[in-house]
């Protein structure tokens, strides 16, 4: 609009005004003189009046300022609040500001949101919300920021909690960083993070990816746990309410009713919705096109596997009823996904899914075993050596396996304590489950004298067990019992089967024996079912399923806080956890696992289990190698047929030490009590490959490979073989099909490693750049780019790697002594230095 | 009143018509600003209920009466505090729209989901400013009774006593201004 029509424009827009609306366009355009341009100008700002539509205008504009003012209250860096004190600012808006803080009492870093004075002064509300976060702060998981108090001082008013970084989900969506298998890790976390909330009758009730952080170590932990708005809908109620993100509302929090965990369901939906699909299943112009959207219609079409896109319609029920009734049931079905997806896709640890190829192995090689060690017993004579086999379940519903697994595992574990008795690991009889036995054949695969089989049935509440003991020798029964109990006495029924089968193996039974047996470890059958469902997904070996585990055995303490097996088998998950893709790194794993070991040691010290995962724990993260060997000579002297205990221990201990042929030995003592263990039989390959027997570990890993041809591991640890004999390409190849079954970092350092040795620079810098790319998106040992520098002769980065991992504590700096490819570096005085620091050298 | 002698000369200078003293001007105020409010609250009663609006208002008289007692003119006070008001909410609003647009990949926490501003606001707000400029090179007065009200928040009749208009007058002048910036606002928007 041109200033010298401005007035006329203005005569023209008053005189319309009066004028009914069906008469200006007449009056406008006689008084524009034919003038077109100055009509339509008119013309538009009448439009515009009638329209109003700039509802901005109207707004409160100077409340908005009035609220910027006081509510952005930055505090200084330095200033302490309690016992926190202030180091930056994380980001602010009007519900107060968020600062990086060092807590100086505990030591330790922590986020503090600190309340505007103006939402805080005076209110009632600070009271409630005492109450909230007091409750939110007994929630502790590792899928949960961690609330540490709400609190005041000097009239501020703040809640401190754990201290996360990394990306939250809405920018890793928006970066479309969410395929369907990190899209699924993610979920199942949060799933977990809401069981464990929902265990303690919190509802987040604003679940979305706002509130969602994912670390990189894969880690997702969900923030603001039951701090969102109230489910009375007053918003005022709460300071930290953050209105507005109507997307992941529920039907019933739009309606303004009671909320239960349901709504959290609800919202996770939307959100496993948005990662799978990259858009929202509820979309609308504005904020009540999308409330109606979630109300009344269904949510838009998704192309999607069907499993997962069945999981999201289950959450995105209108009526809650129809929804997954708990978290648990989604995580169930979710992890029924996930292995599903893995046998597709790469897998770190794909023997643990590999039943059936298993089993079809070992029929191949059946006859060819060695026998030798196989003694005929004697039927008057007692019995030394003993499998359990899992019972056939043919009249057990599918998801009360646990049950009959867990009474197998249990009687293994008792047995095994009985001395001169030898009692197969659980990982090699499990190799049968499902599978026809024929008891000769598994007493030459395994190595025992005797097998136990058993048919278990469940009806109306009652176990029936039908077991039996076969001499292997002859396939004869030496035995043969029927157990009829009702499904609550389980407990007491393994009791007796171990009692009858260890006096019937062994002839007799003296009374300290008998003690052990029927050692009882809780009162409370709830609390040992779930103990057993924890030891189910725990065997299972993935990265869920020992997350699952850590769930179940949680549960089993909360139900009987004394319950010193369910801690030792948390132990033994957060002991594992670090070795699995996206799961806990280890300096956030190993205290906790030592915490559980310390905690079941103390209800009860004569947990092998919990001995090893502390002896473990004690050499790996604390280096503490006088107080580890102590654990595990315990653990083996409580337990002399537990084949993890000297797995670990002459995997990490004595391999460390560089005391080869005690590593060795253990290793074969180990695989003895265990010897269709995949992860067994391929250390002891790197046993000897460490020792510098070469031919040997090359035996030894193709022999596990017979086992399992898809064990990532044995390729990569035999490609690593056969780069120390100088065989560059056989280390090639392997390397080749490794790197086709998992992303493990070794792969690139080993393809460097062989690269420099072919004197081929630039692939070996090629590969270095690989190790670096994996690094950005996945936990890397500074230990691999140390052995990767090595080889390029790049010796100065070699030792700063050596340093960092030396500064982070990282458990592999551990093989600096022993592993033959460093030993380029060993006539460097660093070298000695470290290997001084860590302890390995006085 | 404990503002720095610093703030009484820039806004002298700013009256003198030194628009540049304007930008040095603001943090000072603002932050002098919400010095004399939370006093205000920590003083407060716990059972009393606070209005931000009122607050602030409180403040800004004590701050600008404060820092030049002769500035008795109601007119002038209003101006300046709505200017001061305009600056404030722009500067937040550019904040939180760049935030938006090229902001840290990585977003440590969340606190600053819906906060005073949506984004859709802030778009709005920066719009509107700028339309608002462009006003004011073709109508000053209507302009200015726009900011009086938006950024003041002045009603109607109290623009009519600050500005010696009438209180019709200035609801006419409201509506043409406001159908010239809805239309401005939708064509650039």
């Amino acid at each position: 609009m041109q200033p010298e029509n401005w007035q006329r424009i203005q005569d023209i827009f008053y005189g319309a005004l009066p004028l009914p609306h069906d008469e200006r366009v007449e009056f406008v355009s006689v008084e524009s003189l034919g003038d077109a341009e100055l009509s339509g100008q008119v013309l538009s700002l009448l439009h515009e009046d009638e329209e109003n539509s700039l509802e901005l205008l109207e707004s409160s504009l100077f409340e908005l300022g009035a609220s910027i003012i006081v509510e952005q209250d930055e505090l200084d860096i330095g200033v302490q609040l309690g016992s926190y004190k202030v180091r930056s600012l994380l980001g602010s808006g009007g519900m107060g500001s968020v600062y990086l803080a060092e807590d100086i009492r505990l030591d330790r870093l922590a986020a503090l949101k600190v309340l505007p004075l103006i939402t805080t002064a005076g209110s009632k509300a600070i009271e409630q919300f005492h109450g909230e976060a007091r409750a939110a702060s007994g929630i502790a998981h590792p899928n949960i920021a961690h609330i540490y108090e709400f609190s005041e001082s000097a009239g501020r008013h703040f809640l401190a909690m754990e201290y996360v970084e990394g990306p939250t989900l809405r920018s890793l969506i928006k970066e479309k960083k969410t395929d369907i298998n990190s899209s699924l890790r993610i979920i199942r976390q949060v799933c977990q993070a809401l069981i464990a909330a929902h265990a303690k009758r919190i509802v987040h009730r604003d679940i979305k990816p706002e509130n969602i952080i994912v670390t990189d170590d894969g880690l997702a932990k969900v923030l603001d746990f039951g701090l969102a708005q109230r489910s009375d809908g007053d918003a005022s109620s709460n300071p930290f309410s953050t209105a507005g993100t109507v997307s992941y509302m529920s039907p019933e929090q739009i309606r303004g009713e009671i909320l239960d965990e349901r709504t959290d369901i609800w919202s996770l939906g939307v959100v496993f919705y948005e990662m799978i699909a990259g858009s929202r299943p509820f979309t609308g112009t504005d904020t009540s096109a999308i409330l109606d959207a979630i109300l009344n219609q269904p949510p838009a079409a998704m192309s999607a596997d069907s499993k997962i896109e069945r999981i999201v319609t289950k959450c995105l029920q209108n009526d809650r009823n129809d929804r997954y009734s708990s978290a648990k049931e989604l995580l169930d079905d979710l992890v029924d996904v996930d292995s599903a997806l893995s046998r597709t896709s790469q897998n770190y640890w794909p023997w643990a899914l590999g039943g059936l190829v298993v089993v079809l192995v070992l029929a191949f090689l059946v006859g060819r075993r060695d026998q030798a060690n196989v003694a005929s017993p004697v039927a008057s004579k007692p019995v030394g050596s003993v499998a359990v086999l899992p019972f056939r379940h043919a009249g057990i519903a599918p998801n009360k396996e646990y049950v009959s697994d867990g009474i197998v595992e249990s009687l293994i574990n008792r047995m095994s304590q009985i001395q001169n008795l030898e009692v197969k690991a659980r990982s090699s009889v499990f190799r049968y489950k499902d599978v026809a036995i024929d008891a000769r054949q598994v007493g030459s695969e395994l190595g025992v004298q005797a097998v136990l089989t058993g048919d278990i049935v469940e009806k109306d509440q009652n176990l029936t067990i039908d077991l039996s003991l076969v001499d292997t020798s002859t396939g004869d029964k030496i035995w043969s019992e029927r157990y009829d109990r009702p499904s609550s006495d389980v407990v007491r029924l393994q009791n007796d089967i171990a009692v009858d089968v260890t006096a019937k193996l062994r002839g007799s039974l003296s009374a300290p024996d008998r003690q052990k047996l029927v050692k009882n470890y809780t009162n409370s059958p709830q609390a040992y079912n779930d103990y057993l469902l924890g030891r189910f997904y725990w065997n299972k070996r993935t990265g869920t399923d020992i997350e699952n585990s850590i769930v179940q055995f949680q549960k089993a303490i909360d139900l009987d806080p004394k319950f010193a097996l369910a801690y030792a088998g948390m132990a033994d998950s957060y002991v594992l956890l670090p070795s699995y893709e996206g799961a806990l790194p280890p300096e956030i794993a190993f205290p906790k696992a030592k915490e559980a070991a310390e905690k079941a040691l103390a209800l009860d010290d004569s947990l092998a289990e919990a001995h090893t995962a502390l002896s473990f724990a004690l050499f790996n993260f604390d280096w503490d190698f006088t107080e580890s060997e102590n654990h595990f000579s315990r653990a083996i002297g409580i337990d002399p047929n537990y084949a993890t205990a000297y797995h670990w221990y002459g995997n990490a201990n004595l391999l460390a030490y560089g005391r080869f042929d005690d590593s060795i030995e253990a290793m074969k003592r180990a695989r003895e009590l265990d010897p269709l263990s995949l992860i067994i039989n391929a250390d002891l390959g790197t046993s000897y490959c460490y020792a510098m027997r070469l031919d040997e570990a090359i035996d030894q890993f193709n022999k596990t490979l017979e086992l399992d041809h898809n064990f990532y591991y044995a390729h990569v640890y035999l490609a690593r073989t056969y780069l120390l004999k100088g065989d560059n390409q056989k280390a090639l190849d392997e390397l080749q099909q490794a790197s086709g079954l998992s992303e493990d970092p070794r792969i690139p350092m080993l393809r460097s490693r062989i690269y420099s040795k072919m004197g081929r620079k630039a692939n070996a810098t090629q590969a270095l750049a690989e190790l670096r790319r994996m690094s950005s998106k996945r936990y890397v040992s500074n230990f691999d780019f140390a052995l990767t520098y090595t080889g390029l002769g790049d010796y100065d980065n070699a030792f700063a790697s050596l340093q960092k991992a030396l500064a982070t504590h990282d458990g592999n700096l551990l093989y600096l002594k022993a592993d033959p490819l460093l030993a380029d570096l060993r006539s460097d005085p660093r070298y000695y230095e470290l290997l001084t620091k860590i302890g390995l050298e006085k | 009143m404990a503002e720095t002698p610093e703030i009484t000369s820039l806004l002298a200078a700013w009256k003198d018509g030194d628009p540049g003293s304007l930008d040095q001007l603001l943090p000072l105020v603002e932050g002098e600003l919400r010095r004399i409010a939370h006093s205000y609250m920590r003083r407060e009663s716990p059972n009393h209920t606070l209005q931000t609006t009122a607050l602030v208002h409180e403040a800004y008289i004590k701050l600008l009466n404060g820092a030049n007692p002769e500035w008795k003119s109601r007119a002038h006070f209003f101006g300046i505090a709505a200017n001061i008001m305009r600056r404030i909410l722009i500067n937040y609003a550019r904040d939180r729209v760049a935030q938006k647009r090229g902001g840290p990949g990585v977003q440590i926490l969340n606190v600053d989901e819906v906060a005073i501003m949506s984004d859709q606001r802030s778009e709005e707000v920066l719009a509107l400013d700028e339309a608002l400029t462009r006003f004011s090179e073709l109508d000053p007065v209507k302009s200015r009774i726009v900011e009086l009200k938006c950024f003041g928040g002045l009603t109607a009749a109290e623009i009519a006593d600050v500005t010696g208009l009438a209180t019709p007058t200035v609801n006419l002048y409201w509506r043409l201004a406001k159908a010239w910036l809805a239309n401005e606002i939708k064509q650039n928007l």
